[in-house]
């Protein structure tokens, strides 16, 4: 499993494509934008896209998949029942996603949005706005997560072995080890 | 990046490069370090590969590529990746020591915890990636591009940002004792709790 990572060129957010070994299928995971680097990332790989997952159900997850739908022939997996116009294959807690030798699991974690999922697959965690790398979900916006919210991150997301891969929404990628030993949000939880 | 499991019972940590078992559990490390010291060498694409704690000292990276790869806790002290070309892979907790980036590629790299001190990023193309708590002391970020990086927690001494791209570069309650991050756009950097000397500097964003 290869795990390539475009930036929507509107919002900074990353477009994650993740490709089985044998290169046949691909799984999108938030195409906020179909811009020519997204398009270039799919076509350098000549995967044909079978899966889009939303970590959440905004613009900078879903705007891409008008122009991916009209080249393939992929089901959105989701919270919501609709996105766009589209019907999804709804997810819950511990829904499983299969495909090819890749499987992926869905963990609720409803903390920046009611409907955040987070996607679990082998060692990588992909995780959509719940938090970024040294971050909370937001730096812009002051607010930070409730109470609630905090342990929906700490029960569900940093209790997952060490050498897991954290892919947010926004920012770089990092690890379980590096956010709980040096996100200031997590330092004391 | 999916590294299989270590063989021996109880162990968490993934298969190192070929091998069935971790290189903790790895009976002849020697032998193997010599394998993979000798597979850098004769490669110039290093691609999914895991070498979570390989020695690394004194090797040349230069010019190579370095894609979808895992160097967990290596140590890499006097290490070449000048011209290397990184992507998408982890450095994380490393010891890098006297290594030198200049004139390298770096996208999407991983170099929380890392030991960078005395680190050479002259003339580097970094886009987000993570120096999340790593500890860089006399080191020389200079013409580097750095945006979208983010240093959060990262403990910086005596370092210079001589004319780098901070756009949108995040730093968190950090001293930036040298005067060169004025000659860097910092007013594009996201500075929280940050200052220079006694005085408190502003980005996009406190």
């Amino acid at each position: 499993m290869k795990i390539y990572t475009a930036l929507n060129p509107e919002s900074l957010s990353n477009i994650y494509l993740i490709i089985s070994d044998n290169k046949n299928y691909g799984v999108l995971i938030d195409p906020g934008s179909f811009s020519q680097n997204v398009y270039q990332m799919i076509k350098n790989t000549s995967v044909d896209i079978k899966k889009i997952i939303i970590t959440h159900n905004g613009p900078e997850q879903i705007n891409g998949i008008p122009l991916i739908k009209k080249i393939f022939n992929a089901d959105i997996y989701a919270y919501d029942e609709i996105i766009l116009d589209y019907e999804t294959i709804t997810v819950r807690n511990d829904s499983l996603i299969d495909m090819e030798e890749m499987n992926f699991k869905i963990i609720e974690t409803p903390v920046h949005t009611y409907d955040s999922i987070s996607i679990l697959t082998n060692d990588a965690i992909f995780i959509g706005d719940i938090f970024q790398a040294g971050s909370l979900s937001s730096f812009i916006e002051k607010k930070e997560p409730s109470k609630y919210e905090f342990n929906i991150i700490k029960n569900k997301i940093l209790s997952l072995t060490d050498n897991i891969i954290i892919y947010p929404g926004q920012g770089p990628a990092t690890t379980l080890e590096i956010e709980r030993k040096f996100n200031p949000y997590f330092i004391n939880l | 990046m999916v590294f299989l499991k270590c063989r021996q019972k109880d162990c968490t940590n993934k298969t190192v490069f070929k091998e069935n078992y971790c290189f903790i559990h790895t009976k002849n490390k020697e032998k193997l370090t010599n394998e993979i010291h000798d597979y850098i060498k004769k490669n110039k694409i290093i691609k999914n590969l895991n070498f979570a704690f390989v020695p690394f000292d004194n090797i040349d990276f230069s010019k190579k590529e370095i894609i979808f790869s895992r160097f967990y806790k290596c140590s890499f002290k006097n290490a070449n990746f000048s011209k290397t070309s990184l992507y998408s892979s982890f450095f994380d907790f490393t010891d890098l020591e006297n290594s030198d980036f200049s004139s390298s590629s770096i996208r999407f790299v991983v170099f929380g915890g890392a030991n960078l001190n005395n680190t050479n990023f002259s003339e580097v193309n970094v886009f987000s990636s993570n120096f999340i708590g790593a500890q860089i002391e006399n080191t020389k970020f200079k013409d580097a591009d750095l945006s979208y990086s983010r240093f959060i927690g990262a403990k910086i001494k005596n370092t210079t940002f001589y004319n780098c791209n901070l756009k949108k570069a995040y730093f968190q309650n950090m001293n930036f004792d040298d005067l060169s991050i004025k000659t860097s756009n910092y007013q594009e950097a996201i500075l929280k709790d940050c200052c220079n000397g006694d005085t408190k500097i502003k980005g996009y964003i406190e």
